[in-house]
């Protein structure tokens, strides 16, 4: 089954180099959110989104919280999530992975990382 | 009688501590004349720094709009070289593909050559001919090369990918400044309402608290240092979490 992206991040600038880095990757289909509110309405609206990746600091809604609904969401709860953010401190990553997280980038990441991540989340 | 001597010994030592009384705000007189000399003096002061206060609070929302300006423009300025950046990228797979076919091609062309050196062996001008044209022909080294540059350039093209995100970090330092300036405004309002007892003074209303949706430590670091360390908090995690499912197996 092709892998429908949600891309989540309140900068612009964030989502679009996501979205390069998954088009060099190969992978067309995706979706974007500006901030965790809006992303879980996209993703409990559309049933092939398979693979999130979201930033942590947004307005109305961060993506620790969006993570933390989408694995509340029987639905939603196996969805693969990919946390790329700029807090790169041991709580905060554990704390990630405490409202399980698949994986953690900390920006900036070089496209390659980006790459190594998803697949790696893939693979598993 | 000798209650009445008691009372008036009593009434002398009253008078007493009433006349150090008086001793005492004989000395304090000058202390008292210096404190109100010094309110005087204060009071203008106090004065300007509300004057002072006010005038810091009124700048700002601008600064505040200044610093939001910033951030559009260098994300706007970041999305032109993002385009260009596309359109690099474009344009090198486009050269990689290029490459490929003529470097497919000088294989059929290797082939061909061999056919011909074949039909062509005795004829030593012929010979001669084709082994310079073959030389003339070797593009092996070029290819090569330009395949590298290629390589490189797409490299750097994810370098300055890589570089582009601080404009996401220092958005999000602008954004802490942004809430830090806004609390002081905040601050200084109630400061003013204290100073300010005539009530005259004309106070513009608070800016509206942004919501605290930034990371204040945000900083642009060496990517892959950063990584590794969240690769092995990741990694160690993840034995943890493994180690206890196996404990409840």
């Amino acid at each position: 089954m092709e892998n429908k992206f949600l891309i989540v991040d309140d900068s612009s600038t964030m989502r679009r180099i996501v979205v390069n880095t998954l088009k060099s990757l190969g992978y067309s289909d995706y979706v974007e959110a500006e901030d965790g509110k809006v992303a879980y309405e996209k993703l409990t609206a559309d049933d092939s989104i398979n693979f999130v990746i979201t930033d942590w600091n947004m307005p109305v809604m961060t993506g620790l919280e969006l993570t933390k609904a989408i694995r509340a969401n029987d639905r939603t709860k196996a969805l693969p999530i990919l946390m790329v953010t700029t807090r790169g401190i041991k709580e905060d990553i554990v704390q990630a992975l405490q409202a399980r997280v698949n994986n953690y980038v900390v920006k900036p990441f070089t496209p390659q990382i980006l790459k190594d991540k998803i697949d790696l989340v893939l693979a598993n | 009688m000798s209650d009445t001597v008691k009372d008036l010994g009593q009434m002398l030592e009253k008078l007493r501590e009433v006349e150090n009384v008086f001793k005492y705000g004989e000395k304090m007189v000058p202390v008292v004349k210096g404190f109100i000399s010094f309110m005087s003096d204060f009071i203008p002061v106090i004065e300007e720094v509300n004057g002072s206060i006010a005038e810091t609070r009124e700048k700002i929302p601008e600064a505040t709009s200044q610093i939001d300006k910033v951030t559009s423009a260098t994300e706007l300025a970041i999305s032109e070289v993002l385009d260009k950046v596309d359109d690099t990228i474009e344009q090198l797979n486009g050269l990689d593909d290029s490459l490929d076919e003529i470097i497919e091609k000088r294989n059929r062309v290797e082939q061909l050559v061999e056919v011909l050196q074949k039909e062509i062996k005795g004829n030593e001008t012929a010979e001669v001919v084709l082994g310079a044209i073959l030389e003339e022909l070797d593009l092996t080294l070029t290819l090569e090369t330009m395949k590298n540059k290629v390589k490189d350039i797409t490299s750097n093209t994810d370098q300055i990918t890589m570089s582009l995100q601080v404009q996401d970090i220092t958005s999000q330092q602008l954004a802490a400044v942004n809430h830090l300036i806004i609390s002081v405004q905040h601050k200084l309002g109630s400061l003013l309402s204290v100073f300010d007892t005539s009530g005259k003074r004309m106070v513009t209303p608070n800016l509206e608290l942004p919501g605290t949706h930034f990371d204040s430590k945000a900083s642009y670091e060496k990517p892959d240092v950063s990584q590794d360390m969240v690769d092995s908090i990741v990694s160690d995690e993840k034995t943890t979490q493994d180690d206890i499912d196996k404990l409840f197996s």
